[in-house]
């Protein structure tokens, strides 16, 4: 009987699941057990796959692109994560309080990380160009001394000076991502009960005092959702670099998925690429673990 | 309810959308005819324009053939070979001598041309036999030379009588060069105009400087000898118009895309451009009092490079002999006439042509030594990478010696495999 | 609050409005003035001027079949995965079949796997059935967000009362009547989130899209937004008036129906 009505269930919830069963195993599971048998073989989409065992994976280390990727890759993902993750919580905690036209500022705060990464793209070379309007603002300020100082020359060509152009890069992604993450720290800060803090108040408890016992320690769950889809979602930058720099100034901006990109649809070197592609699910999947290990989860 | 009612919206526009997808419009004009596609990247207008004008005649000439005519926008290599992997090529595609080498060594892409051209009325000694050559493997021919150009200076008439300078000839040597950029270079209140536009990133206008110091791409061993001091030293003068003279711009720092167009704008005097730039300049600056000459002279002699495209077949082609009576229009002598972009592959045409516009005339002068753009099997991975150590010396990364040793030894990294 | 604090906080909360907003501002502005004017100094257009729109439309004629394109996958995306995430869901939430747990973590696994992993395998199995620039090629990049969405479906009937199968049997509801007269008809603010963040998804999908299209006439606006740029680099205000195109569709979307999108993101973050 027991058997029978588990079965019969088992029947039912695959009926229910076919078509998400069949399009995760054509379009997820299958390539990505297809990705990692080419990551071993010599592919140009012409010939057969070849079979050159770890070849892929040594010419990986010993090409300077690779290296380069990684370390702008790395760059990135530290820069990004931590900037959009600080500036997020500090808004969530801002928008907490009691005020008004709260749906006001959630939409401004929101309004960047709906739109599509071309026409972000395209807004933000317009604003970093050398006669733009960040230039422009810069000079207004009297701010040109200051780079003068540091050594850039004024106007600074954004995405044309090879120490400029990634952090440009970064902080348009923190400006477009940040309202995004605010709304999941607003959830998390909302789930609070009141009365934890009145309990606070009373052991008299300030308000840095709550914020270290009482808010952080509860929003751990909201830290580790951001900081991992942050992970993921910075160590995978695509888009921006291809429409805005192509890579360049002089590989300043390629990052490891502009690698895989070029090195897969440009020179068709598909196995090579799978070798990238998986360095980078590792890195992502240990960048993932050791957050995880360091919040205790 | 309202969920209800959205699943019904969205009912509806799966039935209109499919109904709209169902409806592409499948060759409208092809009734019963032989349908032949034909590719080739759309960069200048004045090229599609006319390409678009040759298909249609092509098409009125025709009884039994239709062909189609689908420029490509962007990146071309990449797009033509995703086509060619998934079986979705066209009949007949152009090929860059640069990219010819790498399409041969990959496993049956290209189909020879020999057999149709024995059974067909062209004769391939018609054409400049340089550029025949460029597309064949011994005596196999895989490709039609469409047209071709070298470099030519191109420099503002204008910009020169303001500066009181004879303008660019024959006897013009790299150091006169320099010194007009550098007395070209003006710096006003309203607007600067400098001598030169420089390509940070492209090896195409420093090799020939390269070859006129002395230099040569490659060794008599195989091995890439481009570090060589006279390359070295070329590469000190070619990035020291910008880096020590000042006399030079990046087309990108004046919101531009390439030298042309900077040079088109008058954000600097003189450019190195093909015949390409012709067409544009008419068309996009006409105003602009421009003229061409030769590339200057090095203390090595003179160099120019031979930058053709040519037309191709692929193996995947089941209308091969419909494909190949395309090309022979587009490379016939009618055809060829009507080039602006570029000058004529058959030697007789390119004769004609320049008598008529002189202003062709040193592109054409320049055939004569020029040699093919052509590196072997990974020439656009070495073009790529010399490009990258161009781009390191201007923006000041590395001194040129360092910058081409170790360019010089990737590409022969490259070679290896 | 004291009003200084009060003070101090409203100035914080609108600076940063600005610093969201002024982008999607200057562009806005910069596509009304002149071309020549692109980068005088001042955001002000003067005279305001509708010239680049209309010259994106007339420069370039297949702009408007790409908005039409991307119009046309969105729908065809947002009705394939909300079928499929609504089922999926159901069957995950409220069926007690053996292996759910594992299944689960299947589901939350296949979101942790980068895009990249799959571009080349899919674009291989692509060309092998002809669908490179075809739409059917775009599916692989659709399925991506298909975990997700089965997910917060999953999520959201979880907190459904237990009666409701009762409530079926005694109607003599099949399962498959129940899904359609009892769950479909209760699940309207989880189906209004996975419509409205799928249909976002879709029209600002931009690396798949590029890798799978390649012929202008069946490419999506994001992929024609950065042909166009490639063909007028340095006519901005132009570029700005074309960036319009994609920008204002969804930021209307997101006004009206903001209340959904941000209910998915925090329902998303809470758990797990």
């Amino acid at each position: 009987m027991n058997l029978g009505r588990n079965l019969s269930e088992m029947l039912a919830a695959l009926v229910f699941l076919a078509p998400f069963l069949v399009l995760l195993l054509a379009f997820v599971l299958w390539p990505l057990l297809n990705a990692f048998w080419l990551s071993f073989h010599a592919y140009d989409l012409f010939s057969p796959p070849r079979w050159i065992g770890l070849a892929n994976y040594q010419m990986l280390l010993r090409q300077g692109d690779f290296w380069i990727s990684l370390r702008n890759t790395t760059f990135y993902t530290v820069g990004v994560v931590a900037s959009q993750t600080v500036l997020a919580f500090l808004l969530a905690l801002m928008m907490d309080q009691r005020i008004r036209a709260k749906t006001f500022f959630r939409v401004a705060f929101f309004l960047p990380s709906v739109t599509s990464s071309v026409a972000i793209s395209l807004i933000f070379m317009a604003l970093f160009f050398k006669n733009g309007v960040l230039n422009q603002a810069l000079a207004r300020l009297e701010l040109d001394r200051v780079f003068a100082a540091v050594g850039l020359d004024f106007p600074v060509d954004w995405l044309g000076n090879l120490h400029t152009a990634l952090p440009a890069i970064m902080a348009m992604n923190v400006w477009s991502t940040a309202g995004f993450f605010m709304i999941v720290f607003l959830a998390g800060l909302q789930d609070i009960p009141e009365t934890l803090y009145e309990v606070a108040r009373l052991d008299g408890a300030g308000p840095l005092a709550q914020l270290w016992y009482v808010t952080l320690p509860l929003l751990k769950p909201s830290f580790f959702y951001v900081i991992t889809m942050g992970l993921i979602g910075a160590f995978q930058v695509f888009d921006q670099v291809f429409i805005m720099t192509n890579g360049g100034p002089l590989k300043a901006t390629m990052t490891m998925s502009y690698l895989l990109y070029s090195e897969a649809f440009v020179h068709f070197n598909m196995g090579f690429a799978c070798a990238i592609a998986f360095v980078l699910a590792t890195l992502i999947f240990l960048a993932t673990m050791l957050q995880k290990r360091l919040m205790g989860e | 309810m309202a969920p209800l009612v959205g699943f019904r919206i969205l009912l509806s526009l799966v039935t209109l959308a499919g109904g709209l997808l169902a409806c592409r419009p499948q060759e409208p004009d092809a009734e019963g005819k032989i349908s032949i596609r034909f590719s080739g990247y759309a960069g200048n207008p004045a090229e599609t324009e006319l390409m678009q004008k040759l298909v249609g005649d092509f098409n009125r000439s025709q009884a039994e053939i239709h062909a189609r005519y689908e420029p490509v926008p962007g990146a071309y290599y990449p797009k033509v070979m995703t086509m060619l992997a998934s079986g979705t090529a066209p009949d007949v595609l152009y090929l860059d001598i640069l990219y010819f080498k790498p399409f041969l060594a990959k496993n049956k892409v290209l189909r020879a041309l020999n057999d149709l051209i024995a059974t067909s009325s062209t004769d391939p000694g018609d054409f400049i036999a340089s550029l025949l050559a460029a597309f064949s493997d011994g005596e196999t021919i895989y490709g039609i030379p469409k047209d071709f150009n070298t470099l030519g200076l191109y420099y503002n008439r204008d910009s020169f009588d303001r500066a009181g300078i004879a303008y660019p000839d024959a006897t013009w040597d790299l150091a006169r060069f320099r010194q007009a950029a550098v007395s070209l270079t003006r710096k006003t209140e309203r607007r600067t105009q400098v001598g030169f536009a420089l390509a940070p990133d492209t090896a195409d206008r420093f090799l020939p400087i390269a070859v006129m110091f002395g230099a040569s791409l490659f060794g008599p061993d195989g091995k890439c000898a481009i570090a060589s001091p006279e390359g070295i030293r070329a590469l000190e003068f070619y990035a020291g118009l910008k880096l020590v003279d000042h006399a030079a711009i990046f087309p990108s720092e004046v919101g531009s895309s390439w030298s042309g167009d900077a040079f088109g704008r008058q954000d600097a005097a003189m450019a190195f451009e093909g015949s390409w730039l012709t067409p544009y300049l008419q068309t996009t600056f006409p105003e602009l009092p421009y003229g061409v000459s030769q590339l200057p002279k090095g203390p090595a002699g003179r160099s120019n490079f031979l930058f053709t495209v040519a037309y191709v077949i692929p193996q995947s082609s089941k209308h091969a002999s419909a494909a190949w009576k395309l090309i022979e229009y587009l490379t016939s002598p009618e055809a060829q006439a009507q080039i602006t972009f570029a000058l004529p592959s058959r030697t007789a045409i390119s004769r004609q042509y320049v008598a008529k516009h002189p202003e062709y005339l040193p592109i054409l002068d320049a055939a004569a030594y020029a040699q093919p753009y052509d590196f072997g099997p990974q020439g656009p991975r070495i073009n790529e990478r010399l490009g990258v150590a161009i781009q390191e010396v201007l923006l000041g990364v590395k001194p040129a010696a360092q910058a081409l040793r170790d360019a010089a030894q990737d590409i022969d990294r490259l070679l290896e495999l | 609050m004291t009003s200084l604090k009060r003070i101090l906080l409203y100035s914080a909360l609108m600076a940063f409005t600005v610093f969201s907003v002024f982008p999607f501002v200057f562009a806005l502005l910069t596509s009304l003035k002149e071309p020549s004017q692109a980068f005088a100094p001042g955001l002000w257009p003067r005279p305001f001027t509708l010239v680049n729109y209309l010259e994106v439309v007339t420069s370039t004629p297949l702009f408007l079949q790409w908005v039409l394109n991307s119009l046309l996958i969105a729908g065809v995306s947002v009705v394939l995965l909300v079928l499929v995430s609504m089922m999926g869901g159901f069957a995950l939430a409220r069926i007690a079949f053996p292996g759910r747990q594992a299944f689960f973590l299947v589901l939350l696994g296949s979101m942790m796997i980068p895009g990249q992993v799959l571009w080349i395998p899919n674009y291989v199995t692509l060309a092998h059935l002809g669908w490179v620039n075809t739409y059917w090629g775009l599916i692989p990049g659709v399925v991506g967000s298909l975990a997700s969405g089965t997910f917060l479906v999953a999520q959201f009937l979880k907190n459904l009362p237990r009666e409701l199968e009762e409530a079926a049997t005694l109607d003599g509801l099949s399962r498959y009547g129940m899904f359609r007269w009892l769950i479909v008809p209760l699940s309207g603010p989880v189906l209004a989130t996975i419509t409205i963040t799928s249909f976002m998804g879709s029209w600002n999908a931009f690396s798949w899209p590029l890798i799978v299209l390649n012929s202008p006439e069946v490419f999506t606006l994001p992929i024609g937004l950065n042909f166009f740029k490639g063909l007028y680099i340095t006519k901005w205000t132009l570029i700005m008036a074309g960036s319009m195109f994609n920008t204002l569709p969804v930021l209307l979307v997101f006004v009206i129906f903001q209340r959904y999108f941000i209910k998915g993101v925090a329902t998303t973050g809470l758990k797990d």
